[in-house]
């Protein structure tokens, strides 16, 4: 597998010495997030909000280093394994270090790590997770300390796969809960986690506070508190920055004309690296909430591929976002390997949009500009987040643009978890997803592959020609470039989405903070080894 | 006097009654279920659905619901927020009276001075132009909208000039160690552009009102016999016409004591105020019942309360009806 | 009934701040009646790496921040706040005038009743009853709208008539015509409704104003008219982010309404001046 290229902005910090946390140098940060993490246990959610606290409260096995290199075992960090070894080609041996603890004291054992990855791989339980672990073939306990992973096959991301994707839930407080009442116990509303933070209090709708494990066993962090502030509107996110009640903000996706007052602010600075994220108007294939019947227009390629056409992605991403964004082509992010071998989507061609349409049967009857076809309006639902700025700034233009070519947009502006919930269950006709993607590009197989269907792929795509194509590169170990441009080629074929924009991540930082390191997939998991420059503390930093 | 007052207070007591009434089936009423909303946001258990259902109350038909709220309403407990469990109603709104009567106490405060004044100076020079262009500009302030004239304010003199902050109620960064007074000052810093938003925009119907009330006295009899006794005009307005003309103030204040209480959810939104008028709004959203239930009812009870104030601030101070 | 009533609105003419407020009116609704016809598509984006720009000889007004004539935004505007006032404030009026004309005319117990309902939804702030009813949409449609602004704004309207009603029913002639025994609802129509005709016109000038209010500060918290039909409370909305980097997206849609609001209160203030002189 190719090497990720872009680095992380700041350097690694040493781990810290236990004697240097009894320092005076504590301090505090403030978190601006767009939604309540109401369930941060990992593996038993999904939502941004909840994956970023999950990472500060749990540890994995081992994190995956900072340039992102999802082959190369050498390059990952030891968390709660210790150290890992490979007995042969299909084994791999984790020994955890005994220091680790979980946040009620009880010490973390291979018996936790069995039994999370094994729920993990329980297909009924956890269907998500299922899909992404299926090469996993057994995971067994070997003494309290030792874990064996075995896998089906031989292939690069062996380590990657057992580590990234689940991270070990405490066995001795869940394993006698039933494993689909899980997400409703009293566990996610006070998680206990192994991680270098744990959980403080909750203010339902206003804020969450976590507190730093003084004996974290990989150095104390030498932030006391963690505080998220949750803000659901796009304007008041920057707005908690600007006027000093925050201190960090990972930015969704940074509109041009926001970020003047940000750079004017001397308090503020801005930091920017490719993101794995992206944005794209996905299409449904089945009928509005009604999985049984396909969509009456969007099941046709060719009105989808239409519809991709009439959009001037070039223009519109450039003039959104300045230098803020790339144009997307596929579900791959600025930092995605994938995306310098994979093709071009199709551009800007609004006559061959329209022709597309005619030849489709679709026809402007009675001269109000929108087509119809038996009698049936060429009308589609947009939903998308009022939260998100960048999702919101551009629907209007896109809604422009599709009006220029016969289809009538209206669009649906929801509240975030009202969002994300009516997506899940398959109502809307176009979706406009942002999603920050897995490092490795086999992840792709939840959203865009029949076996995705009842879980993360929502628009019940399925193309067996793509599906061939997916497995083949997943498991190649020689011309993998080809492979993956096939793979995309394929996608961008059945024209199942329109990709429209792949952000920068753009962390916007008050200037007090030192040994700073931000992961473009997980962007506070690393706190724990920040600090505050003592000569520039805040009151909050104090108390 | 007492009769009267007392009939009044009847009166305004009854239609409270009705307001809760109508504003709970109204509530109820409105499609769009609050328990269907936090279970999109959090994955629930049916159980737990139906337990929060009971707790709520929502699973009883509305009469009998109705009944239980009336009952705790009148202890003073207005019950838990659905969106914000457990926090209590009745701490959710003292937490926002305090800002939402401070703005309102400041515009009140400008609209009786300026604003009686300027009307006031209206009535001597009825007519005049400068009687005319008074009137014109106090409408153009009453036709701007809120939101607007917030955003054009906070533009020239928040971000342009940095004359005045451009949100909040207080400033985040101020230290620990700062005394009273400097927090005060703070707050008055932070007051000024929201206060001249509200003022600009209400001052017209104080003006407006002024200006009769004072035009009203000046054609009464009495002071057609002052002038006779040949007192000076400034005599005439500031001695015996202005003390009779002070009833429009408690008018003023009865007019006003709603927007005292419930700031204005426009201009709370651009300042990013604490006040009432944005905890309503948000609660709107969530349908939140308990906590709409009381801040309507609050809002109510000063509409109504301003209303009785306005009525018997007229009828006490004018001397006609005071005998009749 | 033609001839009092023609007699009344020369006198308002006189007013020069009524004229002014008539005029203005006058000219907004032909520039909004006529601009589709010579303005440009209002959602025609032009060059989106332009972005907004200021004012100028091709653009009046400027273009917003998808390089749309603004000029023509705004006139277009015009159209949706001035139709839905019409229509909502004729829907109120016609509720609140057959409202007030029933309990002043029958009096009694359908008095008090509807009296005591009407006090308490004066008592009740109207966006908050708007709020609760509009937040149910996802995409609030525009005969929803008008409906719902139109029903929840008689309440006034229905004390004012009901007043006059009560002051002309001891008129003598209305005593008379009782007395010679004419039908209840002729007695009505025709003595008492043009009588009443010059409360309603007053009350209806100044509802629209207060409607096109109500509609720019709905649409401003995004429960009002949906994109791509333009309002000007949706384009302040959207300047919110452009205040240092283009002050005319602001300026422009917020005098429109200024502008039009404050005709419509002058003509309706004139109106009330030349109805009852000693209130001027």
């Amino acid at each position: 597998m190719r090497l990720v290229q872009r680095l992380p902005f700041v350097l690694l910090a040493a781990p810290v010495h236990p004697a240097e946390a009894q320092q005076s140098d504590q301090g505090t940060i403030t978190i601006v997030i767009g939604a309540e993490p109401t369930n941060p246990v990992p593996t038993l959610s999904s939502g941004k909000a909840n994956f970023d606290v999950g990472n500060i409260l749990f540890l994995p096995l081992a994190w995956l280093g900072p340039r992102l290199n999802t082959a190369d075992e050498k390059s990952f960090q030891p968390a709660l394994a210790r150290r890992w070894t490979r007995r042969d080609s299909l084994t791999l041996v984790f020994d955890l270090d005994p220091r680790a603890k979980w946040h009620d004291g009880v010490p973390v054992t291979s018996r936790d790590v069995v039994w999370s990855l094994n729920r993990a791989r329980d297909s009924a339980v956890s269907p998500t997770y299922a899909l992404l672990l299926r090469d996993l073939a057994g995971v067994a306990a070997e003494g309290p300390n030792r874990v064996i992973v075995s896998f089906r096959q031989p292939y690069a991301e062996q380590l990657f796969d057992a580590v990234y994707h689940v991270a070990p839930l405490p066995a001795h407080l869940l394993d006698t809960i039933p494993a689909n009442r899980l997400e409703t116990s009293s566990f996610v509303a006070r998680p206990i986690g192994s991680g270098p933070y744990r959980w403080g209090r909750l203010e339902p709708g206003r804020q969450l506070d976590l507190v730093a494990v003084p004996d974290f066993f990989l150095g104390s962090p030498r932030l006391a508190r963690v505080t998220f502030l949750i803000a659901r509107n796009a304007e008041a996110q920057l707005n908690l920055m600007l006027d000093g009640s925050a201190d960090a903000f990972e930015a969704p996706g940074v509109l041009a004309r926001q970020i003047t007052p940000v750079v004017e602010k001397p308090t503020l600075r801005i930091l920017t690296q490719p993101s794995l994220g992206v944005g794209y108007l996905l299409f449904n294939r089945k009928a509005y909430g009604d999985r049984s019947k396909p969509h009456p227009i969007l099941a046709d390629p060719e009105v989808r591929r239409a519809i991709l056409l009439g959009i001037d992605r070039a223009s519109l991403v450039r003039a959104t976002f300045g230098p803020y964004a790339a144009e997307a082509h596929g579900p791959m992010g600025q930092a995605s390997w994938v995306r310098r071998v994979a093709p071009t989507q199709a551009q800007f061609d609004p006559g061959r949009a329209r022709a597309l349409l005619r030849e489709r049967g679709w026809r402007d009857s009675d001269g109000d500009g929108i087509l119809e076809k038996d009698g049936a309006p060429l009308s589609l639902r947009l939903a998308y987040p009022g939260s998100n700025a960048p999702r919101v700034a551009l629907a209007e233009p896109i809604q422009e643009m599709l009006r220029q070519i016969g289809i009538r947009v209206e669009l649906v502006r929801l509240d975030g978890p009202v969002w994300a919930a009516r997506r899940g269950k398959g109502e809307f006709d176009i979706d406009f997803a942002q999603v920050t993607l897995d490092p490795t590009p086999s992840g792709l197989v939840q959203s865009w592959s029949c076996a995705g269907i009842g879980g993360s792929n929502v628009a019940s795509i399925c193309d067996p020609d793509f599906d061939r194509a997916l497995s083949r590169a997943v498991r190649a170990r020689t011309n993998v470039n080809a492979l993956w441009h096939d793979v995309i080629k394929t996608l961008q074929a059945h024209a199942s989405a329109a990709f429209v924009f792949a952000p920068t991540q753009t962390v916007v930082l008050h200037t007090r903070y030192r040994h700073v390191e931000i992961r473009p997939d997980s962007p506070w998991s690393q706190l724990w080894r920040w600090s505050v420059d003592p000569a520039h503390r805040l009151p909050r930093d104090q108390r | 006097m007492i009769g009267w007052l007392v009939r009044r207070v009847g009166q305004a007591a009854a239609t409270f009654a009705v307001v809760a009434v109508l504003l709970f089936v109204l509530m109820r009423l409105a499609p769009g279920d609050p328990l269907q909303r936090l279970t999109e946001e959090r994955t629930m258990a049916p159980a737990e659905v139906e337990r929060l259902r009971a707790v709520f109350g929502l699973d009883q038909p509305i009469g009998t619901q109705l009944g239980r709220f009336a009952a705790a309403a009148v202890r003073g407990d207005f019950g838990t927020s659905i969106e914000y469990r457990p926090v209590q109603v009745a701490d959710l709104v003292a937490n926002r009276l305090g800002p939402s009567l401070l703005l309102g106490a400041a515009v009140l405060l400008v609209n009786l001075t300026l604003g009686v004044w300027l009307g006031v100076l209206q009535a001597r020079r009825r007519g005049s132009g400068i009687d005319r262009w008074l009137t014109r500009l106090s409408l153009a302030g009453y036709a701007m909208p809120s939101f607007w004239l917030a955003l054009v304010l906070v533009s020239l003199f928040a971000i342009k000039w940095r004359w005045f902050p451009a949100a909040q109620m207080t400033d985040p960064l101020l230290p620990d160690s700062a005394g009273a007074l400097h927090r005060a000052l703070d707050i008055l810093h932070h007051l000024v552009l929201p206060t001249v938003t509200l003022s600009v925009v209400t001052i017209a119907a104080t003006m407006r009102y002024q200006r009769t009330a004072m035009l009203e006295v000046l054609r009464l009899d009495f002071v057609r016999s002052a002038r006779a006794r040949g007192l000076t005009e400034r005599r005439v307005i500031w001695g015996h016409a202005w003390r009779n003309a002070l009833f429009p103030i408690l008018t003023l204040i009865g007019l006003w004591l709603p927007i005292v209480v419930s700031g204005s959810v426009f201009v709370e939104s651009v300042f990013n105020w604490p006040g009432l008028g944005s905890l309503a709004y948000g609660a709107i959203a969530t349908r939140d019942y308990p906590v709409l239930m009381a801040t309507a009812m609050l809002v109510s009870a000063a509409v109504l309360l301003g209303g009785l104030l306005t009525d018997a601030g007229q009828r006490a101070l004018d001397p006609r009806t005071r005998s009749g | 009934m033609i001839g009092p009533l023609r007699e009344t609105l020369r006198r308002a003419w006189r007013d020069r701040s009524g004229r002014f407020g008539a005029i203005a009116l006058v000219l907004l609704a032909a520039a909004a009646i006529v601009a589709p016809l010579w303005l440009p598509d209002p959602s025609q984006m032009g060059d989106l790496l332009a972005g907004a720009t200021p004012p100028s000889a091709e653009h009046l007004f400027g273009t917003d921040r998808l390089n749309r004539d603004l000029l023509s935004r705004v006139a277009h505007g015009a159209r949706v706040s001035l139709g839905i006032a019409g229509l909502a404030v004729t829907l109120s009026l016609t509720i609140g005038t057959g409202v007030g004309l029933i309990a002043g005319y029958a009096g009694g117990i359908t008095d008090a009743i509807l009296m005591r309902l009407v006090d308490a939804a004066l008592a009740i702030p109207r966006l908050f009853i708007l709020l609760l009813l509009l937040v149910v949409w996802d995409r609030v449609p525009i005969w929803a709208f008008v409906t719902v602004i139109g029903v929840t704004g008689w309440f006034g309207t229905s004390r004012l008539v009901r007043g006059e009603v009560l002051r002309l029913k001891h008129e003598a002639y209305v005593q008379a015509a009782t007395a010679l025994g004419a039908a209840g609802r002729r007695t009505i129509f025709r003595h008492l409704l043009p009588n009443v005709l010059g409360v309603i016109l007053v009350s209806a000038t100044l509802a629209i104003g207060e409607v096109i209010l109500l509609e720019a500060g709905l649409s401003y918290l995004g429960v009002g008219i949906q994109p791509p039909t333009p309002s000007w409370g949706a384009m302040v909305l959207e300047a919110r982010d452009a205040l240092s980097t283009a002050p005319w997206t602001l300026l422009f849609p917020g005098l429109a309404i200024l502008l039009t609001v404050l005709s419509v209160n002058l003509v309706g203030d004139a109106l009330r001046a030349a109805f009852d002189p000693r209130s001027a």
